[in-house]
This record gives C-alpha cells, structure tokens and sequence, in this order.
C-alpha cells in the first residue's frame, strides 16, 4: 500500500481506471463479438483499432478539429474501418474458418504486421500528436483534483456502445439472425438466410466499435503504431477473463482489468500489469470459464 | 448476453492458446522480443575524398573504414532517418578536410531492426568476421545492442566508439572494457544533469515517472542516486514506470501527484512527451515543475502549437540544436546539414546527428593523434589525460575522461517554449536553460570509484587541466557561456 496516499487520489485513480476500462470495452465488445459469433481469434483487431486512430487524425486534419467534426470523424472512423474489416474478412480470413485454430491465429497475426509495417511506411514511427475538440478540453474540479474530461466521455462512450449492441442483438432481427446463425448457421441458411453475408457483417460491425475505440483513444493527444500491441493484450485478458463471447462478460471484465491496473500503480508502481495477470489467472483457476462463460461440455 | 453457443469443447485449448499468444505478446511489447527475421542490409556510403588522398595514406588501401548499425526501419526509423543523413555527412565532412591521415574515410551501415536484437548482433558478428576491413566500430542505436555488442567488439580486439546508444555501463564497472569510447551524451549524464537541474531549482522532494525499460530505469536511477547525493534532505517521494509504449499516464501522473513532490523527472522520449504533456495539463498540474523527457527533433515537430505545452514544462537534450550551432563543429555540421536538408520534413539536425558526428570526430582524433588504428594505442591515449578532439559540445577542444574513456561532453535542460520564427517552432526558452557537462557532474574521485582502470595520479591531472581548459574556452564565448552551469 502506497503510504502517504489520499482517500482523493483513490478516487481519482478509480475514475481513471474506470475511463481506461471504458476504452478496453470498446476495443473489447467488437473482438468479442466477432469470436462469439464467428469463432476465429481476430488478433489483428488491435491493428483496426490502431488504424482507426490514424483514419480519425486524418479526418480531423481534413474536417476540422470542432465539436461537430469530432462526432462526424469518430463515426467515419468506424465505418472507414468496418469497410476494411469487411474486406479483410471476405477476402482472407472466411477461408480459414473452420480450419485448425493455429491457421486462424497466424493468418490474422500476419495481419498485425502488415498493418504496422503500413502504419510505420505511411505515417512513420515517431506517431502523430492529436488534437482535442472543445468540449472535452481541460478537466472537471472532483473534491481536490482535475479529472480530464475525456475520461467521463471514455466511460459514456462505453455505456452507450453496450447498450447499442445489446439493442441490436436482442431487439432486432438482425440481432436475432446472428445468435441463430451462432446456434446453427445450416439452418438459418436453410430458411433463407445469406449466413456469409450475415458474418461478414457481424465481422465488420465489430470493426466498427475498433474504429471508434481508435478514434476516441486519440482524444489523449497521441497515437503511434505501438497502440495496436498494448491494446491486443489487454483486450485478450478481457475476452478471456469475461468468459469467451461473452458480452456482459467483456464489460464487467473490462472495468475490472482497468481497475486493477490503475489501483496497482498505486500498491505496486513497478509491476501494475503484473495485478492485471494475477488477477485473471486467480479467476480462471477458480472459475476456468471465465466470469460470465459457460462451461465446457 | 450470450451470443457464443457452439463448439463449446474447443474453449479450453482456444482459450489456452489464446493465453500463449497473449503472452508473446507481452514479452513483445516489453521489447524482450526474439529475432527479428529481415535479414540485415548493407548501405555503403559513397566515399566523398579525391584519390589524392589515398596517395598519402598509412594504412593498407588507403581507406580508414567504420561500421555501425542504425534503425532505419524500425521502431525509432524516425531517429534512424536522422541519423543515417548525420552519418553520411559526417563522411563528407571528414572527406572534404581530406580523410583521415590522408585515408579516405568509409562508414559502411547496416540496418540494425531496433529494439530487437539479435539483428544488430548479427550485423556486428558479420563485420567483425571480416578480420581487418573495419578499422572502428560505432555504436549501435539499440540500448540491449550496445549492452552486448562491446563484449564482441573486445574479443576481436577492435574499438567500440558508442555514438548513438548513449548507455553508459559499458564505461563503468563491471562491464568497462579499455578499448570502449564514448563520444555521445549518456544516460548516466542525462539523470544527472536533470538532478542538478531540479536540485539548482530548489527541489528537495523529487518524483519520478520512467518508461520501464532500459533507458527509462537507467536514467531515473541516475537522478535518483544524485539528487539524494547533491541535495541536503533530498528525498524521492515516488517513482512510477508505465511500460514502454503506454501512452495512458493519467494514472501514474495521479500516483505521482498524490505525494506533492516539487518537481517531477520523467525519462519519456520525444513521441511519448506529447501525449504526458497533454494529460499532464487536463489533470491541472501546470503549477508543478516537470522535466517531461528526452526530447529532440523530429519529436519537436510533433508539437503544433503553444497550447499543447503546460507551463512549467522543462525536457532534455543530448545536443539541442540552439546551443550547438554555438561551437565550431557543432555549427559547421548544423549549416551542412541545413544547406542540404533545411527544405526537407526534418529540416534541423538531431542531437543523435551531432552525437553521431561527434564520434566520428573522436575517432579521427584518435587516429591521428596515435598514427595508429591499433585501439590499444588509443587507450594508452586517452589514458594519458590529455588527448582532446575538436566536438561539438564545447567552443574549445573537448576532454576524455582517462579512467573511463567517456568524452567530457554536455547535456542540457531547459524550459520549453514555442517560437514560430524557428524552423521547428517548439524549442528551448533560452531564458531558462542549462548546459551540463560530464565535469559538472563526476568528479575524477567518484570516476575512479565507478570505473576500476588505475591511471595514476598525473593523467587525472592533465584530465583536470583539459577540463579547465575548456571551462575557460566555452565562458570566453559570451553567447555559449552564459548556458554553462556554474
């Protein structure tokens, strides 16, 4: 325990670890999807949230930096990377499903480097500093401290990511497709039902939520290649930690992995990520299926 | 919500693996990361000397040729660009005075894929088999290259002159090796003169925020160790590393504050500062001094505007490119490098530019100065205490430390400002800004203690003079002077 730290810097690390939790259930919810839904482990999700961050610098650049333009730029960023998601779906990995897991996982693993090697050859290395609209400028005056405005924006983001997906899933018949396409796609194909057209919808609907997690990310004020890696791993720990395909799974999961991390950096400064670890493999050794998984047959 | 329903019994190995996966990843991200499969690519720069100058030269084929590695297409391929250009100019310019001894002079690079490794190992290992053709070897631009790379360089019985790389373990015990020359700024420089800095600002209660990785843990522990040692009642009230590449630092930035220190040191690079600046200044800590980071073109370039610096910012400098345009070597590779890349998108020299040049001018120094490219020739050199090369961190000729072969050169600090007359708006505010040499920072007592090389008591006394020498020459300069710390 940190000696010497405040009841007030508590709770500004629980906010922050909250906002970071917020941005891992954004990134998260689209991987989740596309597993529980697809079955293949997309680890070039983290890529598509990498690129969706240097799309929105790149519309903000051209749209402008206003409230507006902000709105207009997170929504293009999404659809921009849904697109590439969609064609990276269709064109390499629908081949793969059903192939051996390992096949899966180099096949989209390959695409985490091609996507960087595009990101270093494009924009460079260095990374690009970002620009943050007016009304989420400076912070907001929490007992003793400033909490940047973005954080609250991070966790509003969030919620309202989960409540749309929720809605679709559950109150459409779109959403009604996928969990039957999920159950038994033969027989949804039977009855009619364009089961890859479907797929590769859900496939880019996930990537559409990596897109707006990249152009929100950028609300920090930097994005650099290395935002794909750092995201990956602790998205995986989500998806693992919730219970594969689990989408109430990923959203407690995730504010608890960033809770974790942010309260470590407070107990134990030098091995915070190492909490993150600890924490998930103390739950998967209690329960392996994960906090909202189901068990194995 | 459940939307997973089928292949229920492929969950644990999926999950398993997936688990793996993760793993590598995090191994990765740490930059502990294996072998990096391009396979190394030789540029040889084009020689610039006349053929007359080879008629005079004492060594076999008329050629004096360096090798080194820099990054050009990985991770720091921004600094690598930068540096490749100091690296062929620093040729030119060598060529142009006509070589060395009347040799022309060679820099044969190879890319060296940083942070991995192996790569660069293999690109040395290459070299080094090539028996004689390199007569000096330059540093790598990787911190893990430059820790193993000098163990080889030693074996072979070939000099290591580190350039780009600036750590400094192979200079101290028990790494030091005699055929080891430092011409760069190092990190043990860097940590101390931000400790002097903060401690000449009346910080008594310090915190720490440092990337984990090599340089980030060396550069905090050299702050740290000397802000205890130079400031009475001195105390470090926090250190947080975030880990390299994270960029969220609202939450150490609140661990930190949390202890009200006076000041704060962080050993961020360039592109890292950007985004700690930013959240620095939402989370209204203005009002708290912070030495934000490492910070040099092109990482200045990423700075648009005024707003993004919070008040009170200060960064760090291996060779800020105000002050050395001051000195004659300094300004003459500055105005080469201008003249032929002031138009381009990175229109000043790097501080690893002028440390990459700086190099280049030690070894030509030694060289001449020895008649030799025997590297024990130059240890007895610069063991002697007196050898000095024209650098370009001083106005007069700069020392090398006898006891740990580390040239006296100087690190700065400053306040950072936004001038949009400047090529590169955000730079240094001169107004408050110091210049922090190796001779402000190490005695010759405590150089001993750190580095076991007995050169007895009249080569640390010659050290002694050249340093004051260059005291001397570089308060002459009214200009330059007035930076120096005192």
């Amino acid at each position: 325990m940190a000696l010497g730290t405040t009841a007030n810097s508590y709770f500004v690390q629980i906010i922050f670890g909250l906002g970071s939790g917020a941005v891992l259930f954004l990134i998260a919810s689209g991987l989740t999807l596309i597993f529980g839904a697809l079955r293949i482990v997309n680890f070039a999700h983290g890529s598509l949230y990498m690129l969706g961050a240097y799309v929105a610098f790149e519309l903000s650049s051209v749209i402008g930096y206003g409230n507006a333009a902000f709105w207009l730029v997170l929504l293009l960023s999404g659809v921009v990377i849904a697109a590439v998601g969609a064609g990276l779906e269709v064109l390499f990995f629908r081949p793969v499903y059903g192939r051996a897991l390992l096949t899966q996982l180099l096949v989209t693993f390959s695409f985490v480097l091609i996507i960087a090697g595009i990101v270093r050859k494009v924009w460079g290395a260095q990374g690009e500093s970002t620009q943050t609209p007016p009304f989420l400028q400076g912070g907001v005056r929490l007992f003793d401290s400033q909490i940047p405005k973005y954080q609250f924006f991070f966790m509003a983001l969030a919620l309202a990511v989960a409540i749309l997906l929720w809605a679709i899933l559950y109150r459409t018949g779109l959403g009604r497709m996928i969990r039957a396409a999920v159950s038994d796609p033969q027989l949804l194909h039977l009855s009619g039902v364009n089961v890859r057209l479907l797929f590769t919808g859900v496939f880019a609907l996930g990537c559409f939520f990596a897109g707006i997690a990249g152009a929100a990310i950028s609300l920090q004020g930097a994005i650099g290649p290395e935002i794909a890696v750092n995201a990956i791993i602790r998205a995986f720990v989500v998806i693992v930690l919730g219970g594969l395909g689990s989408l109430a799974g990923a959203f407690i999961a995730s504010f608890v992995v960033g809770l974790a991390e942010a309260l470590g950096i407070l107990w134990v400064p030098q091995a915070s990520l190492a909490i993150v670890f600890a924490v998930l493999v103390i739950v998967l050794a209690l329960r392996p299926q994960g906090l909202f998984g189901t068990r194995a047959a | 919500m459940r939307i997973c329903a089928r292949h229920r019994a492929l969950r644990t190995s999926t999950k398993a693996a997936l688990l793996a996966l993760v793993a590598v990843l995090a191994v990765l991200a740490a930059g502990c990361g294996g072998g990096n499969e391009a396979a190394p690519t030789e540029d040889t720069v084009t020689a610039q000397a006349g053929t007359t100058a080879a008629a005079k030269c004492p060594f076999p084929g008329g050629v004096v040729r360096a090798f080194t590695t820099i990054d050009l297409a990985g991770a720091s391929g921004d600094l690598g660009l930068g540096t490749a250009r100091a690296a062929k100019l620093s040729e030119r310019l060598i060529n142009e005075d006509g070589g060395i001894l009347g040799c022309t002079f060679e820099l044969v690079i190879a890319e060296e894929g940083f942070p991995e490794v192996d790569p660069c190992l293999r690109a040395y290992k290459e070299a080094l088999s090539e028996g004689d053709k390199y007569a000096v070897f330059f540093g790598p631009t990787g911190s893990g290259c430059m820790a193993s790379v000098t163990a080889l360089t030693t074996a072979a019985g070939k000099p290591m002159i580190a350039n780009q790389a600036a750590d400094h373990q192979p200079f101290f015990d028990p790494k030091f090796e005699r055929y080891n020359f430092h011409a760069a700024v190092s990190t043990f420089l860097e940590g101390r003169a931000a400790a002097r800095f903060g401690a000449d600002k009346g910080w008594k209660r310090a915190a720490v925020l440092a990337p984990n990785y090599a340089y980030g843990q060396d550069a905090a522990k050299a702050f740290v160790a000397y802000f205890k040692q130079i400031v009475d009642g001195g105390e470090i009230v926090q250190q947080q590393f975030p880990e390299f590449n994270e960029k969220n630092f609202t939450p150490f930035i609140n661990a930190v504050m949390a202890q009200e220190p006076d000041g704060i040191f962080s050993a961020f690079f360039a592109g890292f500062v950007i985004p700690f600046w930013k959240q620095w200044k939402d989370g209204g800590h203005d009002s708290t001094p912070a030495i934000g980071g490492l910070i040099d073109t092109p990482g200045w370039e990423l700075v648009k505007s005024a707003g993004q610096i919070p008040e009170n910012s200060y960064a760090y400098d291996r060779g800020a490119w105000q002050l050395l345009a001051l000195t004659p070597s300094g300004q003459r590779f500055h105005d080469a490098y201008v003249e032929q890349y002031g138009s381009s998108d990175h229109p000043l020299p790097l501080s690893w530019g002028q440390a990459f040049w700086s190099g280049v001018l030690m070894s030509k120094a030694l060289i001449e100065k020895s008649e030799s490219l025997d590297p024990e020739k130059w240890a007895e050199l610069v063991e002697s205490g007196s050898f000095t090369f024209d650098g370009p961190y001083h106005i007069g000729p700069t020392p090398v430390n006898p006891v740990n072969h580390m040239a006296d050169n100087c690190a700065q600090v400053g306040l950072v400002g936004f001038d949009e007359t400047l090529p590169v708006p955000a730079s240094y505010d001169l107004s408050d800004f110091a210049n922090i040499c190796l001779h402000d920072v190490l005695t010759s007592e405590e150089a001993t203690k750190l580095t076991s090389n007995d050169v007895g008591a009249d080569a640390l006394a010659a050290y002694e003079d050249a340093v004051q020498a260059v005291k001397e020459a570089d308060q002459a300069n009214e200009e330059f002077g007035r930076y120096s710390a005192r």
